[in-house]
């Protein structure tokens, strides 16, 4: 049953394409050969529809990419801003804290030592490298 | 080199020797980041003569800053710790909710702008210190004054009963200049 019904379905000449489409259309010139023809309806939206319609999307991507890159530009430079504003305060902060506990490493020096040695040739200041931790903090 | 870390911290060093009485004692300002990123803009407003003193006088001593530019310092954190005391001394409430509103969103200054616009606005009235970017081109509206802040998690919304925020709120300055004359016709 399921063969016959098969063969039933077969199409009928071998020049035509191994499927049944809608819309095909073949015709007989005149020396016999058939030739094959289809009248379907193009699917979907012309080519130039599609390309103007991806410029739109993507040029309105583009102008929403752009407006939050500005405004991210001027929120970076309102963050630099208050740390601008915000630096000398903490940098003070933390200098007297290493003034602080220079001057108490050179008052221990002198008085373990007798002497403050010299250790760097030059004047400036280093940020100590060892720092000495009392055995007992009193705070 | 004075910028190099020490090697070993990995415990905390301690060391409680004060200051030598040669050099005059100064509280520190003793706040955390959120307070400090709410009020920054307010000690720039008061504090920028001092602050570029003291950045001067770090630049004209390399490597010895740290000794050289300690009376500027002190200023520079007396100024400072001013502003701060002045904020909480008239503007608590507003002040408190914007630094927690900071560090609630990740010191993200977009999230908070409404909590800020009321800042700004009692810091401007009691303290007549106001907000302003420096160096912000002049044909936009400040940042910080845009309705609109496109990389908040939510929108700005008016308050029930006020009128449409508009594109931008008008700066404190601004908004006194207009609302000065009324009383006084």
């Amino acid at each position: 049953m399921r063969f016959q019904h098969n063969v039933e379905q077969q199409p009928r000449s071998m020049t035509t394409v191994g499927r049944e489409m809608r819309g095909v259309v073949n015709s007989e010139d005149q020396n016999g050969t058939v030739v094959l023809g289809r009248n379907l309806p193009a699917s979907g939206f012309r080519p130039g529809t599609w390309l103007v319609a991806m410029g739109v999307v993507m040029t309105y991507g583009f102008y929403k990419l752009g407006q939050g890159n500005k405004e991210q530009k001027e929120l970076a430079r309102e963050k630099m801003w208050s740390r601008i504003h915000l630096i000398p305060l903490l940098q003070a902060e933390e200098d007297r804290d290493l003034v602080r506990r220079h001057l108490a490493d050179q008052a221990r020096e002198k008085e373990l030592l007798g002497e403050n040695f010299k250790v760097y040739n030059s004047d400036r200041y280093v940020r100590p490298t060892y720092a000495v931790t009392p055995a007992n903090t009193t705070k | 080199m004075a910028a190099r870390k020490p090697v070993f911290n990995q415990q905390v060093l301690y060391d409680t020797t004060p200051l030598p009485d040669s050099i005059p004692a100064v509280k520190e300002v003793g706040a955390t980041s959120a307070p400090l990123l709410s009020a920054s803009y307010f000690i720039g407003a008061r504090c920028r003569p001092y602050n570029d003193d003291y950045m001067q006088c770090k630049t004209e001593n390399p490597g010895r800053g740290e000794f050289e530019c300690l009376k500027e310092g002190r200023r520079v954190t007396r100024c400072a710790a001013s502003v701060i005391d002045d904020i909480n001394k008239h503007c608590l409430e507003e002040f408190r909710k914007h630094w927690q509103c900071l560090d609630n969103n990740n010191h993200q200054l977009w999230q908070c702008r409404k909590a800020e616009w009321k800042l700004n606005q009692c810091v401007f009235d009691n303290l007549k210190l106001e907000k302003t970017i420096p160096d912000a081109p002049k044909d936009q509206i400040p940042v910080h004054l845009r309705t609109k802040q496109i990389y908040a998690h939510y929108p700005i919304l008016r308050d029930r009963g006020q009128p449409s925020l508009g594109k931008s709120i008008d700066p404190p300055s601004a908004q006194s200049q207009s609302q000065a004359p009324a009383p006084a016709s």
